[in-house]
């Protein structure tokens, strides 16, 4: 293959730029259904304060909720009162954070989800379902090969994500899906803001946060959404600096519709400073999706208890990072959710984050461990005795 | 003894002399690699910390073994990712990244990188695209040959500017990049530096492909007429 001499010039750029142009972007609204799915890895770390009928959440949702230390939680703990009226009203009036962050930590900006709870109404679907019945499906997640899920945090706490999703929700069964992933509509809007908003890159999260929530509020007809809830993503970079992202899903009262908003149609803005446009990314929901049947789903704990046994997939290499696998007290965290499949299916899973071995002082490494959230008489082509990674 | 056979010995002596060192460091790196293989952790004790570029530049320069493996650990993702952008083969792309690791091996010392993430990825681009000047049974990577013509067109062979090292346009494109904002230089790079997918480069800055090759367009464009004022398109 002819390889044009410009191509061997170019190795011989500053090293900076080189290394500049690897740096992890902080704004990621166009990532596909794996990348974005895997940044919300941790939601249910927040959702101790879901409300269930009215009632508040006896326990958190998070196994190790003890482990976690209180500075920046107190949007997981059981407390009702971290979780302030009026933050049921308007997402709009939570622009503060709830508790003075650990130094070094991320501040929480939790807004707590409230819903009646979770059904499924399956002559108002949001999606295409052709009345198809449950059959056996492999459910080896896809695999990019390109390096592993973790993620930097000074505690797990700060790997918050507003999933709708709790524990607490009886859910028997959930919708597979064939085909398709997320897909956006650029919709442009007028570049200018007022002072003290903005997203151009490197703005700090509280400005971030605080545009977003104007831009919903001042777009919500081109959004579309009857109401809103926002997604703060946190971790932390390989240099320990903050990285964050904030997308936006339109909530509802029960917890099945906002489980697949915020699953499949997230929306986010971004600015473009190279052609100095604002633009609204909408999610286009879930029109390309077909439901290929609803299938009974196992619990969280059961889910735990065969993650234990080793019945997961995990991108993590084991022998650097998890050299005495997995165990109890090493399970940090729970969630649910829609991971696409090698068999080009897209399922839920309950991803469970573990306390893998740290490759940089200072700031613990949380590697991601999913276990199909199906049934698994429903599932071939895995060996279920043994972690399928 | 006539006294060029003399000479002829001593080339010969030199040459036996460097090829057994390198076959010695080659030999070297084959066990390294064979250990970190089968016997990871390196050793008892050995903690999973990776640390700084500085210090795994000077466990080069100590000839310490546990270089190799930090570097592995470290950038072995981002060195495969090149190489598998370029040859689009696990099992190509698996063996230039083990290559990269001899290289810098072999290189530090007598080079001390200031910046090993680029030190390393340079290495690993460069031998990834001598393998592909070299495989002729190469399977055809639409992506990588279309980013390969549009490079073309800005400057195409040795047929131009033939007096200029590639190090001399290399400083001009990076003067050239200087000028670029941040965003427009970064999906530059990312382009035609480690060769990713126009919809990878689409979701990594969240913009749709049409601004990509919007962007991409216009910059090579520029680049072009960059080029010609510097007085290297001739």
């Amino acid at each position: 293959m002819k390889i044009p001499r410009i191509t061997d010039a170019l190795n011989h750029i500053s090293d900076d730029k080189i290394t500049q142009a690897d740096q992890p972007r902080k704004k990621r609204s166009a990532l596909p259904l794996v990348c974005s799915l895997g940044g919300t890895c941790v939601a249910a770390a927040v959702l101790g304060v879901v409300l269930l009928n009215g009632k508040p959440v006896s326990k958190p949702p998070v196994m190790t909720s003890s482990d976690v230390p209180s500075p920046v939680s107190s949007g997981i703990t059981s407390e009702p009162t971290s979780a302030p009226a009026s933050q049921t009203a308007s997402n709009s009036e939570v622009s503060e954070p709830t508790s003075e962050p650990t130094p070094g930590a991320l501040p929480n900006y939790f807004t707590p989800y409230e819903g009646s709870g979770f059904s499924i109404d399956r002559d108002d679907l949001p999606f295409k379902y052709n009345g198809g019945e449950p059959t056996k499906i492999s459910a080896e997640p896809y695999n990019s090969g390109m390096g592993f899920l973790g993620y930097y945090a000074y505690d797990v706490s700060e790997l918050k994500y507003n999933n709708p999703w709790s524990e607490d929700l009886e859910i028997k069964e959930l919708p597979i899906f064939k085909g398709g992933r997320p897909t956006w509509t650029n919709i442009e809007l007028s570049p200018e803001l007022p002072d003290g908003y903005s997203l151009e890159e490197g703005v700090d999260i509280e400005t971030e946060i605080k545009t977003v929530r104007y831009l919903a509020e001042k777009y919500s007809d081109k959004l579309g959404y009857t109401d809103y809830e926002l997604n703060v993503w946190h971790d932390y970079t390989y240099d320990k600096e903050p990285s964050y992202f904030v997308e936006v899903y339109e909530s509802s009262d029960n917890a099945f519709d906002a489980i697949m908003n915020y699953n499949f149609a997230s929306s986010s803005f971004y600015y473009d400073s190279f052609s100095n446009k604002l633009f609204l990314r909408k999610g286009d929901g879930m029109d390309k999706y077909t439901c290929t049947g609803f299938y009974p789903t196992i619990t969280a704990d059961t889910a735990r208890e065969m993650l234990l046994a080793g019945k997961y997939s995990t991108t993590v290499p084991e022998m650097y990072y998890l050299k005495d696998g997995v165990t109890e007290d090493k399970v940090k965290h729970v969630e649910l959710m829609y991971l696409p499949t090698n068999g080009g299916m897209v399922i839920p899973y309950y991803r469970f984050l573990v306390e893998i071995d740290s490759n940089i002082e200072g700031i613990n490494h949380y590697g991601a461990f999913d276990v199909p959230a199906i049934s698994p008489e429903y599932l071939e082509g895995m060996d279920t005795e043994s972690r399928y990674n | 003894m006539k006294e060029s056979d003399t000479v002829k010995l001593k080339g010969v002596e030199f040459l036996l002399k460097i090829f057994s060192s390198k076959m010695r460091d080659f030999l070297f790196f084959v066990y390294l690699v064979s250990e970190r293989s089968f016997n990871t952790p390196i050793k008892e004790g050995d903690t999973m910390e990776i640390p700084e570029d500085s210090r795994i530049v000077e466990l080069f320069l100590e000839r310490d073994q546990n270089a190799i493996a930090h570097t592995e650990r470290k950038y072995k993702p981002l060195c495969f990712r090149i190489a598998f952008n370029i040859l689009g083969s696990r099992e190509d792309s698996d063996e230039c990244v083990n290559d990269a690791l001899l290289g810098a091996w072999n290189s530090i010392p007598p080079n001390r990188p200031q910046n090993l993430k680029a030190f390393i990825c340079k290495i690993v681009r460069n031998i990834s695209l001598t393998r592909l000047k070299h495989n002729t049974r190469q399977k055809r990577n639409t992506d990588l040959e279309c980013s390969l013509d549009e490079l073309a067109e800005v400057l195409p062979d040795e047929r131009l500017s033939p007096d200029s090292s590639d190090e001399d346009i290399g400083a001009a494109i990076d003067a050239f990049l200087d000028t670029l904002d941040k965003t427009t230089r970064e999906v530059f790079l990312r382009k035609y530096w480690f060769f990713d997918k126009v919809s990878d480069i689409t979701e990594r800055f969240g913009f749709s492909e049409s601004k990509i090759n919007n962007i991409l367009y216009r910059t090579r464009n520029k680049l072009r007429d960059y080029l010609k004022k510097e007085g290297i398109y001739l």
